[in-house]
Order: C-alpha cells, then sequence, then structure tokens
C-alpha cells in the first residue's frame, strides 16, 4: 500500500482492514453518512482506511473513490469546496475540510449529513 | 350530523374542566412570524386573556391585535382533533374527499408506508412544505426533510413571494435576513415597498413602539409604494409609485447623490465595498496574476496592487488605468457612469413619480447621512449615518427582483449608512455570544476576495459566495438556479415541460404538508391544484381542513401554539429580535394548553413518523447538526426522544445545563446586554460588500451554458454586474381597457390566509374599508364610470378573473388597483373565512415568464381591466 493519501482506498462496510494490510501509516475511520447521503451507502457505520492523520477533505475524498462521484456530487461545490449545507463531526465535534483525525488509539468517528437549504419567509 | 358538526360536538366533551387554576404563563405568540413574547392568563383550565411580555425584548410587552385575538383561534370549534383519511380517490377543487376518522395508529402507519417506500426508491420524490405562519415549525420539520433526505423542503408561497430578492440582498449586503432602520437613531427613513414597524411579521410589536418612538422624536419617514396604507398613512411623505418600478427610482436617487450632489461616503466605499477593485473589458476583477487576488490602485504608489496591500485611504475609486496590460476602472467609478442613464426625468416616466420630488428627496436623504460623522455609544465611537434606504416584499416582488432590492440598498452603501449606528441595519447578524458559555457567536467574515461571507448566524442562509450552478437534479432547479431560495417549480404550470427539458430521472410522489395552505398562497387555484393532485400521497398536519386539505390523503389533527413547545421561537434572530442597541433576548414557547380531542404536536408526529419509517436516527444526526449541538448535549443515534427532550437539550447546550427547559417555562426569556460592537459590527469588521456584483456574468454564464443548449434563453440583461431598471410583463401589456396594475398587500390584520378564520379579526377586517374590497383610485375609477361600493371584475389578459367590492379611495395610485392578501377562502373547513374578501393570487401566473430569471420570484403584479358587474350593495 503506498503512503501516499491518494492511493489509499481500504474500504467495506462492516468490515475493517479488509483491503490491504493497514499500516503504521493508515488509520481506520468509521464513517456515518445520514440523511441524503445515506442513499450512497446504507451500511452504517462504513469503516474505512485513511492515511494517518488524514485531513477530513482525504476522508471525503477515499469515500469519493469508494461511494462514486455522484456522493462527492452531495458534498462539495464543482471547485472542491465543501458545501456551506454539509455538516461533518469527528467525534461529535463539528470540522470543516481542513481539520485532521485525532491520533491515538481510538478509531475516530465521522458523521455526515447536509442540511436542506433555508427557505423564504 | 355532518362532519364538521360532529367533530364540534365531541371536542366540546373531549376539554378537561376539573382543574382549578388561575396562572399567568410566559410564552410566544404565533399569529404571525414576530413571534412576540406573552403572557398568558389560564384560568381553570380556559385561557381567558394573552397580553405582552414587558420582560421580553420580542415584543416589548406589546401585542398587537392577531395577538390577542388567537385566542379565538384556539377555541374555534372547527378545529381538527381527530386524523383523517380521504376515501373519494378523486381530487380536485370542490371535491369532497369524504373524510373518515380513523385512529393514530392507522394513519401514522398508512403515511410512514408512504415514506418508506418513497425513501426506498429514491427520497428526492419527496416535497416537504411549511407553513410561515408558525415559525416553531422550522427546526422539527427542517430535521424531518433533512433525515429522510430530500433537498425539497418549502414555505408554500414563501419566498416566491416574499424573500427571494430580499432575503439574497440582505444576505449578501448585511449579513441578514432582512433589513431595518435603526429607529433609535436614524433621522430619515425612505421605505419602498414595506412596512416595518407598522404591520406584522418582522419583529412585529417591537418594531411598531421602535417606529412610533422615531416619528415622535421626528424621524422623517418618506414611503414609497403604489398604496398609503400601514407604512404610508404613518409617514412624514408618500410618494406613489407606478408598480414595480422602484429599480428606476432608486437609481435616479444614486444619480442624483453621486452625479448631481457629489455626496457620497468616499472612506467607507474604500474601505467596505469592492468600489476600488479594478474591473477589466470583460467586466471581471483584474486579478493579481500571483495571488489571484482582486486589484486596486494604489495612488500613492501609483500602481495596482492586490486589495489587502493598499490601504484603504489609497484606494482609488474614479479614473482609468493599466493593469497588467489591461485597461481597467475602479468598480465605483463604473457604477457612477452607469448612473447617468437614469436622470430623473427619464425615472419619471418610467415611475410617475416627479424628477422635482426625486431629487429632493434624494439630496435630503444624502444631507441627512451627516457623511463623517461618528457618535458615541456606551464608550464606543461608532460611525453615526442617520438615514436607511429600507425596502421588502413589495419592490422585490417582481420580475426584476434582484436589481430592484440591490438599486435600493445601493442607497445606503452610496452614504456609508450600513450597520452602523442611525444606519439600515441588517437584523443582529453579529454576536459576541451568550457570556457564560459564549455560544451563538457569530461575526461576518471576508472571503478570499475580501467580498462578505454570511454564516449560520441566520440559520443556514447562504447567498454568498454563490453556488455553482449545476445540471438541475432538484424539482425547483435551485441548482440551476443557484441564487433561488424557494422556486416556483414546485407548482408551476410549465414544471413537466422543464423536468423533460432537463432530463429530471424522478418526479415527485409524496408531499408532507404542515399547515400550509399551497392552493391559496401560491398562484392562480387551477395550476397549483394540477401540482398536487399529480402527487400520489399528500399526508397534512393542520389545525383547519383548508383549500389545500381537499387534496390530502390523510389529515392529522395538530395543536396549536397555546399547545406547543418550541425551544427557540424568536432564533434565528431574522424576523423576532429588534435590531439596534439594547438586550439579546432568547425566547421560547410552552403549551398553556393540552391537546383537545387526540390533536398532537406536530414536532412528536414528525419523530414518531421518523421512528415508524425507519430514519429516526438520521433525524436526530439532522438535529444534531442543526442545532450545532455540543458532543456534551448531541442526540445518541438510536435513541428515540420527545420534542420537549430536544427542546431541553439545545438550551442547556447555548446556556449551561441549569437554563433548560424547566428554566425557561418559569423564567420565559434569557435576556444579556448589546454591545456597540456587536449592534454596528461593520466598522469592525474588515469585509466588504460588492456595490458591483462580479460574480453575476460568471453566474449568467454557467447557467447559461447548461439551460441554453436544452433550449431555454436566459436573459443575459438581468445578470448584468450593475443594478439596472428591468420592466415587468405587466408594464409591456398594452391592450386597450387594461389600465390598472393589480398588486396585493399584506393587510396588518391578518396573517397569510390563516388569521381569516378567526372571528375577531373578521369583524376587524369587515370593518376596515379596505381589508376584504378592492382598491381603485377614486379618480381613476370615476373615470371609468365605477361607484364605491360597486361589484366589479378584475380581468387579466389571460382571461383570469376575481370579483368583489370596489373601494374608492385617494390612498392609491392612479393606475394601482389593491386587493389585501390572502382572503376568498371557497371551502367549508374554516366556516369564517369562507366567501371574506378577494382571492389576489387566481391573477397570478406561475410560469417560467412571469419569474425573475435570476432568483426565480414570482412577479406580483399584473396588468388588469375593470369591469362594473353589480351595483353599490
Amino acid at each position: 500500500m503506498a503512503d501516499n493519501g491518494d492511493a489509499i482506498v481500504a474500504v467495506t462496510p462492516g468490515v475493517a482492514y479488509s483491503v490491504g494490510v493497514p499500516t503504521a501509516k493508515t488509520q481506520p475511520v468509521s464513517v456515518s453518512l445520514f440523511g441524503a447521503l445515506s442513499r450512497h451507502c446504507r451500511e452504517r457505520p462504513l469503516l474505512v482506511e485513511v492515511p494517518l492523520g488524514a485531513t477530513v477533505a482525504e476522508v471525503i475524498e477515499v469515500l469519493g473513490r469508494r461511494l462514486g462521484s455522484a456522493f462527492l456530487e452531495d458534498v462539495r461545490e464543482t471547485t472542491g469546496e465543501k458545501f456551506r449545507t454539509c455538516r461533518i463531526f469527528v467525534n461529535g465535534t463539528r470540522v470543516e475540510f481542513e481539520a485532521r483525525l485525532p491520533g491515538g488509539n481510538a478509531v475516530p468517528k465521522v458523521e455526515l449529513i447536509v442540511l436542506t437549504a433555508f427557505e423564504g419567509g | 350530523m355532518n362532519f364538521f358538526s360532529r367533530q364540534k360536538n365531541e371536542s366540546a366533551s373531549a376539554q378537561p374542566r376539573s382543574k382549578h387554576d388561575d396562572t399567568w404563563i410566559k410564552s410566544s405568540c404565533a399569529l404571525c412570524y414576530g413571534t412576540c413574547s406573552t403572557l398568558v392568563h389560564r384560568v381553570d383550565g380556559v385561557v381567558v386573556k394573552i397580553e405582552g411580555n414587558p420582560d421580553s425584548v420580542i415584543g416589548k410587552g406589546k401585542l398587537c391585535g392577531k395577538g390577542v385575538s388567537g385566542i379565538m383561534t384556539h377555541y374555534d370549534p372547527y378545529r381538527l382533533k381527530k386524523p383523517l383519511r380521504r376515501t373519494n380517490p378523486n381530487k380536485g377543487i370542490g371535491i369532497d374527499p369524504g373524510w373518515k376518522e380513523i385512529s393514530w395508529d392507522e394513519a401514522l402507519d398508512e403515511v410512514a408506508a408512504q415514506l418508506r417506500r418513497v425513501r426506498a426508491e429514491d427520497p428526492r420524490k419527496l416535497i416537504v412544505q411549511r407553513t410561515t405562519t408558525v415559525t416553531a415549525a422550522r427546526v422539527p420539520i427542517r430535521a424531518f426533510a433533512t433525515g429522510f433526505g430530500t433537498p425539497h423542503y418549502s414555505a408554500a408561497g414563501g419566498g416566491i413571494h416574499c424573500g427571494n430578492g430580499a432575503h439574497l440582498i440582505s444576505g449578501i449586503m448585511h449579513a441578514s435576513w432582512s433589513v431595518v432602520p435603526d429607529f433609535a437613531l436614524c433621522n430619515y427613513a425612505i421605505y419602498f415597498g414595506a412596512s416595518k414597524g407598522h404591520g406584522a411579521g418582522h419583529v412585529s410589536c417591537s418594531n411598531m413602539g421602535l417606529a412610533a418612538d422615531a416619528r415622535a422624536r421626528g424621524m422623517k419617514m418618506v414611503v414609497v409604494d403604489p398604496m398609503c396604507n400601514f407604512a404610508a398613512a404613518k409617514a412624514s411623505e408618500w410618494v406613489p409609485l407606478r408598480v414595480g418600478t422602484d429599480a428606476a427610482l432608486a437609481l435616479a436617487m444614486c444619480n442624483v447623490i453621486v452625479n448631481e450632489l457629489g455626496t457620497y461616503d468616499v472612506p467607507y466605499l474604500k474601505a467596505k465595498t469592492n468600489g476600488p477593485y479594478l474591473i477589466g473589458p470583460d467586466k471581471l476583477y483584474v486579478r493579481d496574476p500571483d495571488t489571484q487576488k482582486p486589484l486596486v490602485w494604489d495612488v500613492r504608489r501609483g500602481e495596482a496592487r492586490p486589495f489587502d496591500a493598499v490601504p484603504a485611504d489609497d484606494m482609488a475609486l474614479d479614473g482609468e488605468f493599466s493593469a497588467g496590460g489591461v485597461t481597467c476602472h475602479p468598480a465605483f467609478h463604473l457604477l457612477k457612469d452607469h448612473f447617468r442613464k437614469f436622470t430623473p426625468a427619464s425615472a419619471e416616466a418610467i415611475t410617475t413619480v416627479p424628477a422635482a420630488d426625486i431629487r429632493r428627496i434624494a439630496a435630503e436623504f444624502a444631507h441627512e447621512a451627516r457623511i463623517g460623522s461618528t457618535i458615541v455609544i456606551d464608550g464606543v465611537t461608532v460611525p453615526y449615518r442617520p438615514v436607511a434606504a429600507i425596502a421588502f416584499r413589495g419592490s422585490q416582488g417582481h420580475k426584476n427582483s434582484v436589481y430592484n432590492f440591490l438599486a435600493i440598498d445601493l442607497l445606503n452603501q452610496l452614504v456609508g449608512a450600513a450597520d452602523v449606528a442611525g444606519s439600515c441595519l441588517g437584523f443582529n447578524p453579529a454576536s459576541n455570544g451568550f457570556p457564560e458559555t459564549g455560544r451563538l457567536a457569530y461575526v461576518p467574515k471576508p472571503g478570499p476576495d475580501g467580498i462578505m461571507v454570511s454564516g449560520t448566524w441566520m440559520g443556514h442562509h447562504y447567498p454568498y459566495p454563490i453556488k455553482e450552478p449545476r445540471h438541475p437534479k432538484q424539482l425547483g432547479l435551485q441548482d440551476l438556479f443557484s441564487m433561488c431560495q424557494s422556486s416556483p417549480f414546485i407548482a408551476s404550470s410549465d414544471q413537466e415541460q422543464f423536468w423533460q427539458q432537463f432530463d429530471l430521472p424522478y418526479r415527485p410522489e409524496m408531499l408532507v404538508n404542515l399547515g400550509a395552505n399551497a392552493l391559496m398562497s401560491i398562484g392562480t387555484k387551477e395550476t397549483v391544484a394540477k401540482a398536487l393532485a399529480r402527487l400520489k400521497f399528500i399526508v397534512s398536519i393542520d389545525l383547519f381542513l383548508t383549500e389545500t386539505s381537499d387534496f390530502a390523503d390523510i389529515v392529522l389533527p395538530d395543536c396549536d401554539y397555546l399547545q406547543s413547545y418550541d425551544s427557540r421561537s424568536s432564533y434565528p434572530f431574522i424576523f423576532g429580535h429588534p435590531a439596534g442597541m439594547g438586550e439579546w433576548c432568547w425566547s421560547m414557547r410552552q403549551p398553556v394548553l393540552e391537546p383537545e380531542g387526540e390533536q398532537r404536536r406536530f414536532a412528536d408526529i414528525l419523530l414518531d413518523l421518523a421512528d415508524r419509517a425507519g430514519f429516526g436516527p438520521d433525524m436526530n444526526a439532522a438535529f444534531n447538526a442543526s442545532l450545532n449541538l455540543p458532543p456534551a448535549y448531541r442526540l445518541e443515534s438510536d435513541k428515540r426522544y420527545s420534542w420537549p427532550e430536544i427542546c431541553d437539550v439545545e438550551l442547556k447546550s447555548n446556556f449551561g445545563p441549569e437554563h433548560g427547559l424547566e428554566w425557561f417555562k418559569e423564567h420565559g426569556v434569557m435576556k444579556w446586554p448589546k454591545k456597540p460592537e456587536e449592534v454596528y459590527w461593520r466598522a469592525f469588521t474588515t469585509a466588504r460588500v460588492p456595490i458591483y456584483w462580479e460574480f453575476l456574468p460568471a453566474t449568467y454564464a454557467k447557467i447559461a451554458a447548461i439551460a441554453e443548449p436544452r433550449g431555454l434563453k436566459i436573459p443575459r440583461e438581468y445578470y448584468e454586474p450593475l443594478a439596472d431598471f428591468n420592466p415587468c410583463l405587466s408594464h409591456q401589456c398594452k391592450k386597450d381597457g387594461f389600465e390598472f396594475y393589480a398588486f396585493y398587500y399584506r393587510d396588518s390584520i391578518h396573517t397569510n390566509s390563516y388569521t381569516m378564520e378567526n372571528p375577531w379579526l373578521d369583524e376587524a377586517a369587515r370593518l376596515d374599508p379596505y381589508s376584504y374590497t378592492i382598491t381603485v383610485n377614486r379618480t381613476a375609477g370615476e373615470r371609468q364610470g365605477l361607484t364605491h361600493g360597486d361589484a366589479i371584475r378584475v380581468e387579466t389578459e389571460t382571461g383570469r378573473f376575481v370579483e368583489g367590492r370596489l373601494c374608492l379611495s385617494e390612498a392609491i395610485h392612479p393606475e394601482g388597483l389593491g386587493i389585501a392578501a390572502l382572503a376568498g377562502h371557497w371551502r367549508d373547513g374554516m366556516p369564517i373565512a369562507n366567501g371574506k374578501g378577494v382571492f389576489f393570487n387566481e391573477l397570478l401566473e406561475l410560469d417560467w415568464d412571469h419569474f425573475s430569471p435570476v432568483n426565480l420570484n414570482l412577479d406580483l403584479c399584473a396588468k388588469v381591466k375593470v369591469t362594473k358587474i353589480g351595483a353599490v350593495s
């Protein structure tokens, strides 16, 4: 397994470390997709391998490769920026794309949901 | 015994009478979205009086006629009390659904089965719709839609009537939902089609008090409006204009201020707007090749440099320059030149406002702005610009929606009267948060180009940066027309044509309706009825059987505001909280009475449905996200919560563990003082606002690239970076006999179509000469042989018509025809409302030709002819 983030795609719903052998340079992440995003993957949580200390944006990239471009279209602008209505939480704390996953032995829990846009009134 | 009388009789016996109490309970009104704080007097289980809560900032102890009348709505014997299922499969206007009472379990299981089916197939097939009347609806219903996974969430009529323009531009220019004068300090306010402080809705009772105090203090108020009603009647001056021509008037005033008087706020324009940004021949910013930052002309160094590398004082606002071989001009230079075509004389021809008046009012506004002055407030020195140009639904409710509103706000921007003392204020866009927890803090910040990015304080309203237009996958096409919030395509006559045009891979099948009466609140009923009839399943959670209920498969009886909880009845602070100095105030709503019959609170109905349909964890996640709950307070994914439990969690998360629901039930409100840096935040941010909308041509190019290959021509003239006047279709009607511009206004006696059923408000409306009649200018009417009180027909070019009694009045523009919205109910589920007043929306076409091609706001006017059909009654 390559040691750069782009090459790491080790994802199988419900099963950690199922593709390749995790190295010291990767870490498992538990991802839960809610609301509209859940149609991209009914498994919840989804366990994925990402680079150690990956940013949330890198986690999204990994998910995009696993779940397809339609998933990415639902969380990102065509310019690659996160939708402002997309909420990402790591261990319950709201984060942005730039945030890095925490270290330690515990598997970080990532949650994603896209809020419906505000309406008029 | 018919259905209605049966429900009525059973309810009388269902009301408990055994309790003996005499209690005043702190809560919040919901007769309009002003959500004023209330004190409700309950004696022996019966509400006998509702007053304003003097301890609250929200309403400041006052309550309007609607608020005190809430008792009558609550005790209306026609309130729904049992779940109903239709037995007649045929749906249509006037077709009896054949309601049959069913149990809650039957009803919820049937709805949940439909939800499960649709969610499994494609969650986008669900439309979730709510009313704007009950603001408490927002959080749970949004969490329901978000958790289910549909993007199709709207307020029926809201948005396409009242806010796609106002909220877009108030967001971009003021980081807010709407704008209002800083009443306590403003000396000169101009209203364009707005009634802030004189009607219902936005900060209703608080603003009424503030506006009255301001007028007593001497604030001059000029109201530009086709009709002299709620605001104009109390103004210093009423300026009647031709319907829908607000941009022409405002731009002519800008021209006078800039090019005739030369009275504009140079330091403000340099430091707080994109006026100094250099614009190239392609109408785009000239950018630094290395950093891609917009360039300005540094007059001290004589060269173009990135905007954030040059002190504002050294930026050029005028002139022609060369940057990297590109000939360019500051945006303000282009704006100034652009204004020249809007001479007062040309504006008079468009608006009918005399050129002399345009010059005078513009000069007064510029003079009263006191450019350069400051004031010390609570020891803090802030800019002082005691003028405000305010707009709302009337001016932005046209095909030229965006420019109409923007042109008006440019008046504020030119003189620096934006979010500083005395000026045009956004509704509380900045806050340092609750002092004890730091929660609820938000301050607008600049984006990479230095332009203000507005954020979460407003409740997930993100008008800028503009979302990238995409090939549409939403029913409303908001992903293509990305400056649109609420879309008319949910109900338009040409929806199928557009969905086919863009190969939409699904069609809507189900509607969850919370209290909205879409058949009345959007446009002509025939068109909306067709859209509703296409849906396979509709569940409506409501207080009454309405015109829209005729299309429902299941109707569930809701509790009203006197029976319900809401942990944030006035938050986000966009409707209910007064701007200006004073106190922050968090209010809530609690039940004063228990449900009657089998009524249930809608929030708990939605939680139950999510649970039964298998997306309870998703709805919990949506609450966590939308309420921004911190880790210690997050809802657990698989746990079932009640709505009061969620309210408790939210309150504790914001105000600390000791300030949960029980604390708020006892105290009613949480208050803390505002600081000048919060209220007059503009002086304390480096964020700029765009007086030149550079992003519009690029947005146009992206939309056109998607739409035009599929045969949809996008009119370029609406996407130029400088505000302009584009006429409505009604302005282009030249047919003989069509002499009036029909428009509607929000009657301060009523809220939407809902309060028409209230007997006290109905009585007030019947006593009012305007509420239930059709108003035409007396001279213009008499010229046509019409007499006050005549029965008349008002007919559009397409043959749509309404009928009603004529009110001849001097208080309307000679070409105007005014109808109060939203009357004219025709079903027997609301018998007090039935047959009262005139249903204006019957005159509104719902198709692409009548939408703003930028934000899809509906054009709310129609050229009409008037025919006498009966004598004076």
